[in-house]
């Protein structure tokens, strides 16, 4: 059963992964944004594999508890969180279609936590 | 006109992510799109494997504060961590080469694979609403994925 507190290490793991995400774009370049110089681009390196690695080990976690196909569902979310990311911390910018299709993959998370 | 034009040119940051320009120029876009298609089916892997590891007793057993890490002694786990270690490679090669929320919209395909994995390997049940529940993630991933301009 999911309770309160797994939803929090849930949501945990995946802004930790979000961050991650953010983190390793912003050392390999974006579209606004330069390419950081080289001991910068290295420690935004590090902070994006030590925040996967927060990740990592949530997720390892979580998983002795819960049914894989369920617990991996919750992970749809991150697109959405990654959408919101990287337009306040990259400047990408996402079509409408875009944020429509995340709302779908949020849509279809709602779909699989109710069966 | 060109004084304005210049301007614009000169706020320009000179070291734009080459990757970026090529994608925005119509450069090859398959080789990208394959490595992030080949991340997500090693993290499908990784995930399964993991799965099995994390439910069966490690060999060695550490005391409390930090018995979480003992499952880093399992072989399943390690692989498992190799897998990610070789998906989060070609992630890496990747990611410079594809704006992020395309990239990370594509890699959403792990999504399908994971639970029809576990269907397949783990012997895990999908309802259809939780199946109709991965067709939206799906297509709305597709969507994600084909929606840049």
């Amino acid at each position: 059963m999911i309770t309160l507190s797994s939803l929090a290490l849930v949501a945990l793991s995946q802004l930790a992964l979000a961050a991650g995400e953010v983190c390793l774009k912003h050392a390999s370049g974006s579209d606004h944004q330069p390419i950081p110089p080289v001991p910068s681009r290295a420690a935004w390196y590090g902070f994006g594999i030590g925040s996967m690695s927060i990740w990592f080990f949530l997720w390892l976690h979580l998983m002795r508890f819960f049914a894989l196909n369920r617990l991996f569902a919750f992970e749809g979310v991150s697109p959405l969180l990654v959408a919101c990311a990287c337009t306040l911390f990259l400047s990408e910018k996402i079509t409408v279609r875009g944020w429509f299709a995340s709302f779908l993959i949020a849509f279809g998370i709602m779909l699989v936590a109710v069966f | 006109m060109n004084k304005t034009l210049k301007t614009s040119f000169d706020t320009f940051p000179q070291q734009t992510c080459v990757a970026d320009r090529k994608w925005r120029s119509g450069g090859n876009q398959w080789l990208p799109i394959s490595l992030v298609l080949g991340n997500a089916l090693l993290s499908t892997v990784a995930e399964v494997v993991l799965k099995i590891g994390a439910t069966n007793s490690p060999s060695i057993v550490l005391p409390a504060p930090i018995a979480f890490l003992s499952a880093i002694f399992s072989f399943w786990v390690v692989l498992g961590i190799f897998a990610y270690i070789a998906s989060l490679s070609l992630w890496l090669v990747a990611l410079p080469r594809l704006p992020l929320h395309l990239a990370y919209g594509l890699s959403s395909t792990v999504h399908l694979l994971v639970p029809c994995a576990c269907w397949l390997v783990l012997r895990e049940t999908i309802p259809p609403g939780r199946l109709c529940g991965m067709l939206c993630i799906l297509a709305g991933t597709l969507m994600l994925g084909f929606s840049h301009e």
